[in-house]
């Protein structure tokens, strides 16, 4: 699964920030505590959250993630999206709730072996 | 301006500012210097200005100097992203407290070292605008500290205890834990679009509800603020001007609560 594919996790999906499309994804982390995110979420993967702010792109940077995939639709503020477009870190909101989205993301992840 | 503390026995109703960021903070503007700012309120008339970058009290010392130089009243202290990642206002009157106290905060950050160009500039400056060190550990972190225990430990130190921008989305109590815990704040800040009629964290009567810029940029400062009664600026004073407060609030909402200004361009 590469960062593109994000997209078809949610009807009504948007892109905010593209990143990188190409990379692939090597896992991913649901979490709304950044602090918990900064100790476990694997690099290369993707974040799953509500917390749409610029201090959750340098969460993402530090751990080197692909991509944030806000659940809720909730909207991305400006100096966030400008974070995440300096650092190839994608943005992807959708409609859908946390729950819904981690599972539909690790079905994908775990058909390709990425995961169990 | 007449310093409110040479008349002792008489209250004066003074414009208070308890919330504004500088340079230092990593989501500051750069020219948001302490002189600049110190400049800049006291043009818009605001007498009384509280510096709280982000998890750190380190241009205390400048902006004590510029208050000064500007006949601005200062207060010193942090806004504090505690475990549960909601932000407290820690303020103080004495530069040097705020500055021990910003050091015990920094100590509890993450070893998430701050990358500039990406996260933005921490500098250090002092009363002339010139950059004096950097901070190395990214200020926007959040910090081991549970709300409980910081609030205990700004009590603790003298300070006071004002949870920010309780309305908010985002690094609120309510955006964090869904309520307003009943601890012993001194005030609680509210956002400029929160209703102190409709009231709906029903925070009347319980805390003096204030209201402040929250400036990360010029345009911003003189943006929202406070009437105070005040017979000194200590934080005892202080705290006793919250309770006063209050009380008024229980029958007049409004009462203190500055006008909601849209920001200069």
């Amino acid at each position: 699964m590469k960062v593109r594919d994000l997209a078809a996790l949610s009807p009504g999906a948007e892109w905010v920030v593209v990143g990188l499309p190409d990379e692939p994804i090597a896992g991913a982390y649901t979490s709304d505590m950044l602090s918990d995110v900064l100790a476990h979420a694997p690099p290369g993967g993707v974040l799953i959250t509500i917390q749409a702010h610029r201090n959750t792109v340098a969460v993402a940077m530090h751990r080197g993630l692909r991509a944030i995939v806000l659940a809720h639709h909730r909207p991305v503020p400006r100096d966030m999206a400008e974070a995440a477009q300096a650092e190839g870190i994608a943005i992807l909101r959708a409609p859908a709730d946390q729950y819904t989205l981690s599972w539909r993301l690790h079905e994908h992840l775990r058909d390709e072996g990425v995961v169990r | 301006m007449t310093s409110p503390a040479s008349s002792p026995t008489s209250l004066r109703r003074l414009r208070f500012d308890l919330h504004l960021h500088s340079c230092l903070s990593p989501c500051g503007a750069l020219d948001m210097s302490p002189a600049f700012i110190a400049a800049r309120c006291r043009r818009l008339g605001i007498h009384v200005a509280a510096l709280a970058d982000h998890n750190t009290a380190r241009n205390a010392p400048a902006f004590a100097e510029a208050s000064r130089e500007q006949h601005l009243h200062p207060l010193f202290g942090a806004e504090v992203t505690t475990a549960e990642e909601l932000h407290v206002l820690a303020l103080f009157d004495d530069p040097n407290a705020a500055l021990a106290f910003g050091e015990w905060v920094y100590g509890r950050l993450p070893l998430v070292p701050c990358r500039p160009e990406a996260m933005g500039d921490q500098p250090v400056v002092n009363a002339r605008d010139e950059i004096v060190d950097t901070v190395p550990l990214y200020l926007g972190s959040a910090t081991d500290l549970p709300l409980t225990d910081l609030g205990a430990e700004i009590r603790r130190r003298g300070g006071l205890f004002i949870p920010s921008h309780v309305d908010r989305p985002v690094h609120s109590l309510t955006s964090q834990l869904g309520r307003i815990p009943d601890l012993p704040y001194d005030a609680v800040e509210v956002g400029p679009a929160y209703d102190p009629v409709a009231d709906p964290l029903r925070l009347r009567g319980r805390w003096a509800m204030i209201r402040s810029s929250d400036a990360h940029h010029p345009g911003q400062i003189g943006c929202g603020w406070t009437l105070l009664s005040v017979s000194d600026l200590s934080v005892a004073e202080i705290r006793a001007a919250f309770r006063r407060l209050a009380v008024v609030q229980r029958r007049s909402p409004q009462a203190g609560l500055g006008p909601r200004i849209p920001p200069l361009r």
